[in-house]
């Protein structure tokens, strides 16, 4: 994967660019948007990680610029600010996710990966299939093997979204986010109550672990 | 003082009156002469048409009949050709036309020979010992140099009609417009005293004096109005100034805490390079550190969001009761896993105008209040349901509940009831609760009597 940072602060730059390459990336980092909008001109990417406060522009504006121009190389912007409004903003101007600073690494190429997974289907699908796991999305049942699983709609719909993200860690933010629609930072073990449940009727009873925890990240649920 | 004379007269309303006053009094005048002119006109179209007749009348006669006949018709039978001085008089009394017929040589051949006038109109003085009278008349010439002048004595009522215009332009000019101006002086001098005394407290405020209030004249009207929606808001800068402190200083507590606890785990790291498992449990322990941090900042930038009202021009319409369906849901698995009961109680269908991301924060902060505030074994419960006139939302546990000491406190940033703050939390949860109700018009309470912790939120219905 290419990725193309837009990010003014050379601190925060180096560890992108550093923390990047260790997960196996290729990255180019510019500080102002014009270089950014240029690169993204000249080059491929993968997805733009773009700063919301650049010097002498916007990082809004150089996204409409960006979106404009009919690119649609998938962008997560980076914001400082914490207001709903500024989000609403971000994501109307086309930014693909919305990432407030500080932010751990491992958030930032979790919601990279979803951001640059494509649908490999139009067309939703109404079976999920991961190695010995079926969910049928119509008849709302889940299986493991033959033994089918009595899921709560809130489990139904945590599973869905994991298998959706097979071999890709989910963070507890980004559950959150996508399960329930929530963005706040639960003091409270929210997510690790559900999960917890989850995993007890998916896993506990069978040979194999099929989630796992990422500790200090997420989730990641596979095959094996 | 004179220097408030000073700005009296440059006052807005001051020179607003002069310009009103300025106006009336010109409009007056326009309006009492265009009145005097038109009486005047018709006076004199009214003379002028008599002479004019009787001037056409004694032309024929001259022509056709002979300067003879004319003096005969003209003359009445008791009186002398040439007019005497007293005669004068009678034709003065009963307003009947002045007339000389003169010859070539402007010797008098009939009529009073002290009327004079140049050819065509013209206004003179009569001579006479004691008439001292203007006509306006009108000469004419006949044949072989004879003359004849007609003339009116202007009519009393006319000269009365110019002495009313010019005495009453004088009375306007002398007597209403300085009256109107003293008036208008000391109208203005009022609103403006009143006005300076609100603008004084005003720059006193801003001069750091902020128990400075604008002055209230028990009156009732606009000024008194102004003054008082301007203390209103003075007492509400003091009240949010006066909380800046203590909100400093509650920052800066909440903040040092995870701080230190960040650089104590560095340091850790540093002396537990060589195992591997206790770096672990530090970093751990600093991550959770930075985002209590982030929770803070958080629930700081949100409150500032609320307070400001940003986001009062998005309301639609919420489904109250999915919202804490839902959210009741996430909660049930937490509260049963920290060995508590819950039972919430929503009555479905109802909904409000609101934010539905403030709304769910407000019942995920009072959630998150209630798992983490109640007793072991407490019996938390939610419920949502129509009341009167109101959407009633009630979160609450039977335990331990808020002293009475300290329930007018627990909205107030940073506040929290255990003094040692040992339990995690920032103690903005609440203030952001009540700010983001004051924002949906809704109050919240805090059961006075109840045993536990019970927060209602009462949504008036709207009217």
């Amino acid at each position: 994967m290419h990725i193309l940072i837009v990010e003014d602060d050379a601190e925060t730059g180096q560890y992108l660019e550093r923390g990047l390459r260790e997960a196996g990336w290729d990255t180019q980092w510019h500080d102002t948007p014009q270089a950014g909008i240029l690169a993204l001109s000249s080059h491929s990417f993968d997805a733009v990680i773009l700063d919301r406060m650049l010097p002498g522009m916007d990082g809004v504006d150089a996204l409409r610029l960006i979106r404009a121009a009919n690119v649609d190389t998938p962008v997560l912007m980076l914001t400082a600010r914490t207001s709903i409004d500024d989000r609403v903003e971000g994501l109307e101007a086309g930014a693909d996710d919305y990432l407030i600073k500080p932010f751990a690494l491992s958030e930032l190429i979790a919601r990279l990966k979803i951001i640059t997974r494509r649908p490999k289907h139009v067309v939703e699908e109404t079976q999920l299939m991961l190695g010995a796991l079926t969910l049928d999305r119509v008849q709302r049942t889940a299986h493991r093997g033959d033994v089918a699983l009595d899921l709560s709609p809130l489990e139904f719909k945590l599973l869905d979204y994991l298998m959706q993200h097979p071999g890709e860690v989910v963070t507890r933010t980004i559950l959150l986010e996508k399960v329930w629609g929530y963005r706040f930072d639960p003091k409270t073990s929210l997510v690790q109550t559900h999960m917890s449940r989850l995993r007890a009727k998916v896993d506990k009873p069978f040979d194999t672990e099929m989630i796992r925890t990422v500790r200090g990240s997420g989730y990641v649920i596979s095959a094996q | 003082m004179s220097s408030a004379r000073n700005n009296t007269l440059g006052s807005a309303v001051f020179q607003q009156t002069l310009i009103a006053s300025g106006i009336f009094v010109l409009v007056s005048l326009a309006l009492i002469w265009a009145i005097c002119g038109f009486l005047i006109w018709q006076i004199d179209r009214d003379v002028a048409a008599d002479i004019d007749e009787a001037i056409l009348y004694a032309e024929e006669t001259y022509y056709g009949r002979g300067v003879d006949v004319l003096i005969e018709e003209a003359i009445q039978d008791d009186t002398d050709i040439i007019w005497s001085e007293d005669y004068l008089y009678e034709i003065l009394e009963s307003q009947q036309l002045i007339w000389v017929l003169r010859d070539a040589d402007y010797e008098p051949i009939a009529g009073y020979p002290g009327l004079h006038g140049d050819e065509g109109w013209s206004t003179s003085w009569v001579d006479h010992p004691e008439i001292g009278q203007e006509v306006r008349g009108q000469r004419v010439y006949l044949r072989g140099g004879d003359s004849l002048s007609v003339a009116a004595f202007i009519p009393e009522r006319r000269v009365e009609l110019i002495g009313f215009g010019i005495f009453t332009t004088l009375a306007l000019l002398l007597i209403v417009l300085p009256l109107s101006l003293i008036t208008g002086y000391f109208v203005s001098g009022r609103v403006f005293r009143r006005i300076e005394d609100i603008s004084a407290t005003a720059a006193a405020v801003g001069a750091g004096e902020m128990t400075t209030r604008a002055p209230l004249t028990g009156r009732h009207d606009e000024f008194d109005r102004l003054a008082g929606s301007i203390n209103g808001m003075l007492d509400e800068v003091s009240a949010l100034n006066s909380n800046v402190e203590a909100i400093s200083v509650g920052v800066a507590h909440d903040l040092r805490t995870p701080l230190t606890n960040i650089g104590g785990r560095l340091e850790l790291i540093r002396r537990d390079q060589a195992d591997p498992d206790a770096v672990d449990g530090h970093v751990d322990a600093a991550e959770n550190a930075q985002a209590q941090l982030l929770r803070i900042f958080d629930a700081l930038l949100r409150l500032g969001e609320v307070k400001a009202g940003k986001r009062k021009a998005a309301f639609d319409t919420v489904d109250l009761s999915s919202l804490l369906k839902d959210l009741t849901e996430a909660y049930d698995p937490v509260l049963v896993d920290a060995h508590k009961t819950f039972t919430p109680d929503i009555a479905p269908g109802l909904s409000i105008q609101g934010d539905r991301e403030l709304l769910e924060q407000m019942i995920f902060n009072l959630l998150e209040n209630a798992v983490e505030h109640s007793r072991d074994a407490a019996k938390v419960f939610a419920s949502l349901k129509h009341d009167g006139d109101a959407t009633v939302v009630r979160i609450g546990d039977d335990g331990p509940g808020i002293s009475p000491a300290d329930r007018d406190r627990i909205f107030d940033r940073f506040f929290r009831a255990d003094a040692s703050r040992s339990t995690p939390g920032s103690g903005l949860g609440l203030s952001l609760v009540q700010a983001i109700a004051e924002m949906h018009g809704a109050t919240v309470t805090l059961d006075p009597d109840a045993t536990g912790a019970i927060f209602t939120i009462r949504f008036p219905d709207p009217s």
